[in-house]
């Protein structure tokens, strides 16, 4: 983010965390519960995307969405297993989860719409304000070891030239569930903000 | 009891309108596709009266399968149901054939009000 200036860097910051604040309205929905984003980490937009929350021991949920359009990334939402099973009891209803077979169905499903929905209400909110065509493919759910998950978002930086990244994690009454939220965009995104800075700019001149 | 046909590719989602509408007893789903091929050949085949499509399927983008219905001639009503949520993207499906546009999530009480209104 060194190529923008402190100025474009403040409507981004401010931008990216109008995006985050639309996700954690999304998982509320499914928590039954108001979630919030961790702010007591300002240094969202210059994360480094490979200091990820080890989770203990447990293995992580991980979940993957390409967004696809006119600006290229992908965002990765992170669960431990505790997480990803409070999530499961949260969300599905009783009927669901009193039915083994509808739970096997199920297990992955919910985790797979909670991603597809939150990391939509992002990408909705960065389509509108940038004016750029872009959208969330079908996600995916990995399931690995921590050294797993480093490895894939070491493979994807490297391949991709991602160069902006930023990342949250969302916070509940439950204080073991703390999924983390990490999105990286390839350089367009710069050129979208840059847009969207001059837009603010010129607007507010008139 | 109007006939309901339901494409989406994710389960969750597929039960809870399913659930969501059953429990009207105004709606019978009569069918349900994962994909965008699927939902055509369904669609085709049934000619239900309410058909809910999701806007990204694995094979093909929901917008798309509304156009080609329409121009094989299928009257039934399509309420689209997507977390793509962007303003030009709803106008899109609204213009191509779609009577309605939900954005997730959604209450299932919401859901049906909504599907009863085109009605």
């Amino acid at each position: 983010m060194n190529v923008l200036t402190k100025d474009q860097k403040k409507h981004a910051k401010e931008l990216i965390s109008a995006g985050l604040q639309k996700a954690a309205e999304s998982l509320s929905f499914f928590m039954n519960e108001k979630i919030n984003l961790d702010t007591s980490d300002d240094r969202c937009l210059d994360c480094d995307p490979l200091d990820l929350d080890r989770k203990g021991q447990e293995k992580i949920h991980l979940l993957i969405t390409k967004v696809v359009g006119e600006i290229q990334g992908v965002c990765c939402l992170i669960f431990s297993a505790h997480e990803a099973d409070h999530l499961r009891n949260v969300a599905l209803p009783d009927e669901i989860k009193n039915s083994p077979e509808m739970m096997a169905e199920m297990s992955d499903g919910i985790l797979l719409e909670v991603d597809n929905i939150i990391s939509a209400s992002v990408i909705t909110h960065f389509s509108n304000s940038l004016k750029v065509k872009i959208h969330g493919d079908v996600p995916a759910l990995k399931v690995v070891t921590y050294d797993e998950m480093i490895d894939f978002v070491r493979e994807e930086i490297s391949d991709k030239l991602f160069l902006v990244s930023f990342k949250t994690s969302f916070g509940s009454s439950n204080v073991q569930f703390k999924p983390e939220f990490l999105w990286l965009f390839e350089a367009n995104f710069i050129d979208a903000v840059t847009k969207y800075h001059e837009a603010s700019v010129q607007s507010t001149k008139e | 009891m109007k006939k309901v046909l339901i494409v989406d590719d994710s389960m969750y989602m597929r039960t809870m309108i399913s659930s969501a509408l059953g429990a009207t007893g105004r709606y019978e789903v009569i069918a349900q596709a994962g994909t965008g091929s699927q939902g055509i050949e369904l669609a085709l085949e049934y000619e239900p009266d309410l058909i809910t499509m999701d806007n990204i399927l694995p094979d093909m983008i929901g917008i798309d399968i509304v156009k080609e219905l329409r121009a094989e001639g299928v009257s039934s009503k399509i309420i689209m149901i997507s977390a793509v949520g962007q303003d030009d993207v709803v106008q899109e499906g609204m213009a191509n054939g779609a009577q309605d546009y939900l954005v997730k999530p959604f209450t299932p009480d919401v859901l049906v009000e909504r599907i009863d209104k085109l009605f």
